[in-house]
């Protein structure tokens, strides 16, 4: 008489016995005949839905912070470079090494930050844009020992640019610029130029809107 | 949902063929033109340092030229590893670590350069098995769902750069927002090309607000054609003629871009050629033979060709990469506007097949 199978005693099993079909679908799945999930369909939803939340996290700290690296972006080139006349404006900086003997030599970012590519050249000269009133050094705290690159983020722009770090990087650079001679003083000259459509051509108005000078010799 | 887990699951599986193709081509390019990369941060002093948000905050300034030197190498070891499909799983994530631990130092100058889909393009693929055998015929085998992920993360990467367009003025009448940046980089930043010169002196409101609408329209066009690979891989060969535009007029080069977009092109049909199918079995040959120890002398000599003179074929071939891209994506979209204009058209009657 045939048991129920609730009643049977379980077949004894082999620990390294393998369910009925699996090696047919692993050896197939070797030749590249079947799809192989590599994740479960549930872990890969939960994928894209944490792509989708990550990037929205990224739009939010962008506001607030600013661009992080790594991050999800692509150039936006902001705004329409146009004054309220419609005309067009840019910023440029001229860079003057003035020598002890009066002499003096102008060159652009290309020539000092030559080591660096050109897309970096903008936001490096930053450290040189002219003082507006008197910098303050906020109180950092811990901030400083802790997240020290956040710390350097909110120092003035000022204190680094008269830095002694930076006159020795500048008085290095220019001894390879001008082999045996060291200028005094460096002046950085910042324009803000209009650019006006006229007869066939665009017309450049050229305004000084600052200056910052970096005395070398003052050791 | 089964819409959804359709587009995630199916709608990029026919991508994934020839994917082993794509590997090499991108592990070439890494190799070619990405190393040496980033060697000049090291000289200069800490002063410059201004870190964006990410891994480089928790540090006070740069590091030395050694980690860059190392960096390097280990770009190399890894992306020729990738080359040859060895452990390319790990060399996949390996590359894109690499990639993000030299771009931090290198963008925390107060610039980042847009070039993430450098990094994700291989952190996708490690999903998939593009680390296989070239000699397979090229039949789509895997989940397409990491393909899906791609399209995706550029889709989104691409709405990146409309918004703060759309947002910003570019879609104003009035101002040709192009031409405010041509003019910055014409005169200032010093990217001075023979079309620029000639487009300075373009005095056509119509005319920059057709560049500036179809900027915008195209970036954000990317995520909207997500949902379909054919419209995406269409979107994608429309924006390789943007990219060498602006390459032409204003030398800013994307390839990382281009090389992204190629992911999605079906490499497998390649090697239905006898001439791609005898070059594929030698060098399927070829890496059968080469093991850690060969990669990493192979790695040494470039390393000490690219230390001595520098990168020589950098910028050939991501010019090269530039220029070859709308010819591939032009001959794309004739094929999908014959394929548009009928399927039953005599032009094109073929057995359907991706």
């Amino acid at each position: 008489m045939k048991l129920p199978r609730w009643f049977r005693k379980p077949a004894r099993r082999s620990p390294f016995a393998v369910p009925a079909g699996h090696r047919r679908r692993a050896a197939a799945a070797r030749l590249g005949r079947i799809r192989r999930p590599s994740m479960s369909r549930i872990a890969v939803r939960r994928l894209f839905a944490l792509v989708i939340a990550l990037f929205l996290l990224q739009a939010q700290l962008t506001s607030l912070f600013g661009e992080p690296y790594p991050a999800l972006m692509m150039p936006g080139f902001r705004g329409t470079s146009q004054d309220n006349d419609g005309r067009l404006l840019t910023r440029d900086v001229e860079i003057t090494a003035v020598f002890r003997d009066g002499t003096y030599s102008v060159l652009g970012p290309r020539e000092l930050l030559a080591q660096a590519p050109d897309s970096h050249h903008a936001a490096i000269m930053r450290l040189f844009v002219p003082e507006f009133g008197s910098a303050i050094e906020p109180d950092l705290g811990g901030l400083e020992r802790w997240v020290p690159g956040l710390a350097i983020r909110l120092k003035p722009w000022a204190t680094r640019a008269n830095s002694n770090e930076m006159k020795v990087w500048l008085r290095s650079r220019f001894s390879d610029l001008y082999p045996g001679q060291m200028p005094a003083r460096i002046d950085f000259t910042w324009y803000v130029d209009r650019f006006q459509w006229s007869a066939g051509q665009f017309e450049r108005e050229r305004q000084v809107f600052g200056r910052r000078a970096i005395e070398l010799d003052c050791e | 949902m089964s819409r959804i887990d359709r587009w995630i699951f199916d709608e990029y599986a026919p991508c994934t063929a020839g994917l082993p193709v794509y590997r090499v081509l991108f592990a070439s390019y890494i190799m070619l033109v990405a190393v040496p990369r980033h060697l000049w941060v090291a000289e200069f002093p800490d002063v410059f340092f201004y870190p964006p948000l990410g891994l480089t905050i928790f540090f006070a300034g740069f590091p030395p030229a050694w980690y860059f030197h190392a960096l390097n190498f280990g770009l190399l070891v890894a992306s020729l590893c990738l080359l040859l499909g060895y452990r390319s799983r790990l060399a996949s994530v390996v590359v894109a670590a690499f990639l993000i631990a030299g771009n931090a130092w290198a963008y925390s100058f107060g610039k980042i350069d847009h070039d993430i889909l450098l990094v994700v393009v291989p952190l996708a693929l490690a999903f998939t098995r593009w680390g296989g055998s070239l000699s397979s015929p090229g039949q789509p085998t895997e989940p397409g769902w990491p393909m899906a992920l791609l399209a995706l993360l550029i889709g989104l990467a691409m709405l990146t750069a409309a918004v703060p367009k759309m947002l910003t003025g570019w879609l104003s009448p009035q101002a040709p927002a192009t031409l405010g940046h041509l003019l910055q980089n014409h005169f200032v930043t010093g990217r001075q090309t023979t079309a620029s010169t000639i487009l300075v002196s373009a005095d056509s409101l119509l005319l920059w607000k057709m560049i500036d609408y179809a900027t915008v329209i195209l970036e954000a066009g990317f995520v909207v054609a997500v949902v379909s690979r054919q419209m995406f891989r269409a979107i994608c060969a429309v924006a390789t003629f943007f990219h060498v535009g602006v390459w032409i007029v204003m030398d800013i080069g994307f390839s990382a871009n281009v090389i992204a977009y190629a992911a999605f092109i079906n490499w497998g049909l390649l090697l239905r050629r006898d001439v791609a199918r005898h070059f594929v079995l030698r060098f399927e040959r070829a890496r059968g033979r080469v093991g850690i120890v060969s990669i990493l002398a192979a790695a040494s000599a470039i390393f000490g060709i690219y230390y001595v003179f520098g990168n020589p074929w950098r910028s050939t071939i991501a010019v090269g990469v530039l220029l070859l891209a709308p010819i591939v994506g032009g001959a794309y979209l004739a094929k999908y506007f014959v394929r548009a204009v009928g399927s039953d058209s005599v032009l094109w009657r073929t057995p359907a097949r991706e």
